[in-house]
């Protein structure tokens, strides 16, 4: 609470002593913080689901952007940080999935994954600013890559109530487990201007990745050495609505910091 | 000039003694040599997530069964040669003991003394339909079995029993009693039998 009082506080201070008429925005610097909230995603219903970092559910995503303007319109980039799923989701999967039958043998993972290895994205684009009075609306429309992870795994399977053994192999398509799908960014932004060069904004943006690929499930008895296989495909499109607030620091053409 | 000769000739010394200490050889291992000197066997229940002693009734597709050797210890061997100097071994000398065996199984044989099937009366060889579990994932035949018994190194001889078991993959048509012969040869010229108390596969 005391926190609250004091950034409002410190606000109020800066918007006091800003200037009354405000500098024409020449460079911005947007770090970010919001949910993540996806409108479709990947996974589709298969078992390899969790063997992608991508989340199918909402998350919170983290990002540092910038842009050059000139007058109205700009280039900038932005780096995207989203949390990642957890590979144990998919240990938890599969020992729930074939628990009814077989007793499942599969490594666990270590449950702080996803936030040491998120997903990311590095997008590039035109920006687009207006400015009246203390609001400031940012226009941006990029287009990037939308690197998430993939994972392998395997288990062994024993059956209940007989010597039956099955070993299980999910396999990814490509060598590389990293995955980077084309990834277009429009995205828009209204910021308040405390000062000449701190403004704080709200920002909504739509992540729309597209690319494709596939997951090979293998199952071998090996007493029989009988090996059952399928081929899971991943090639719907991953939409992501983002909603978060930024803390802006403005610079102005032809005039330090 | 006195003192500085005797700093000196100390010196020398120690760095001799530190030399020796550094490059002396490892020692020698403990010897341990054992045998296989008797086999007992077990019915297995292989039902739940690893495999339990029998009792009377066992799923027929879940039959295993459990070879217990005792390893009788024959002697011990200790070469370790006196030295002046206390050593570091600072080379990696692996274990202290060494445990080997001299006989090794050579042959490998399980019989039903039941009638087992249409083509396996009683008396008859039921190897094949029996298998070896090796690394968890994988079931090698008993008749590829490679005994490396004379290549076990332990760091101690704290197990004095040696324990395969094997599993029952092709299970009888029929449910009944069942009880099996095992014949163990080894590379001596032994041959160890055992026979699993009769057990119900159903």
């Amino acid at each position: 609470m005391k926190l609250v009082i004091l950034l409002i506080g410190t606000l109020v201070f800066l918007q006091a002593h800003s200037q009354d008429a405000m500098k024409p925005i020449g460079f911005v610097l947007q770090p970010s913080v919001g949910i993540s909230i996806p409108l479709s995603s990947i996974q589709n219903g298969a078992i390899t689901d969790n063997l992608i970092s991508n989340m199918d559910t909402p998350s919170f995503y983290s990002q540092l952007s910038a842009s050059y303007f000139w007058k109205h319109w700009g280039l900038g980039g932005s780096v995207v940080f989203n949390a990642s799923n957890n590979p144990q989701n998919f240990v938890d999967d599969v020992r729930q999935y074939y628990s009814d039958r077989y007793y499942v043998n599969i490594d666990d993972y270590d449950h702080n994954y996803s936030l040491t290895n998120p997903v990311t994205k590095v997008l590039f684009g035109l920006s687009y600013k207006a400015e009246k009075k203390k609001l400031t609306f940012i226009y941006k429309l990029q287009i990037g890559v939308n690197r998430f992870h993939t994972w392998s795994n395997e288990a062994y399977l024993k059956e209940k109530n007989t010597n039956t053994i099955v070993t299980l192999d999910w396999k990814y398509s490509q060598m590389d487990h990293d995955r980077d799908f084309f990834c277009v960014n429009p995205s828009a932004s209204i910021a308040y201007r405390f000062t000449n060069r701190i403004a704080v904004s709200f920002d909504i943006m739509i992540m729309h990745s597209i690319g494709s690929f596939e997951f090979y499930e293998v199952a071998e008895d090996i007493y029989t050495h009988k090996v059952k296989s399928q081929t899971f495909h991943y090639n719907n499109a991953i939409t992501e609505l983002n909603l978060g607030g930024s803390l802006v620091w403005l610079l102005h053409r032809n005039n330090k910091p | 000039m006195k003192i500085k000769r005797v700093v000196v000739i100390f010196c020398c010394a120690f760095a001799f003694k530190l030399i020796v200490s550094c490059i002396s050889p490892c020692p020698e291992k403990l010897g341990y040599a054992y045998r296989h000197s008797s086999l007992h066997v077990d019915g297995l229940n292989n039902s739940g997530s690893e495999p339990v002693l029998a009792q009377d009734n066992v799923p027929k597709k879940a039959f295993g069964i459990r070879l217990t050797f005792l390893l009788e210890e024959l002697a011990v061997s200790d070469d370790a040669l006196p030295s002046l100097f206390s050593v570091t071994y600072a080379d990696e000398c692996g274990p202290d003991f060494e445990t080997t065996s001299i006989d090794t199984i050579v042959s490998f044989r399980v019989y039903t003394l039941t009638k087992f099937d249409a083509t396996h009366d009683s008396d008859s060889d039921v190897s094949d339909y029996f298998r070896l579990r090796s690394y968890e994932t994988t079931y090698e035949p008993i008749s590829k079995f490679v005994d490396d018994s004379d290549r076990f190194l332990y760091f101690n001889f704290s197990e004095d029993t040696k324990v395969i078991d094997v599993f029952l993959l092709t299970p009888p048509e029929s449910n009944g009693t069942y009880n099996f012969k095992i014949d163990i040869e080894f590379s001596d010229g032994r041959i160890l039998s055992a026979i699993t108390n009769p057990i119900v596969l159903n």
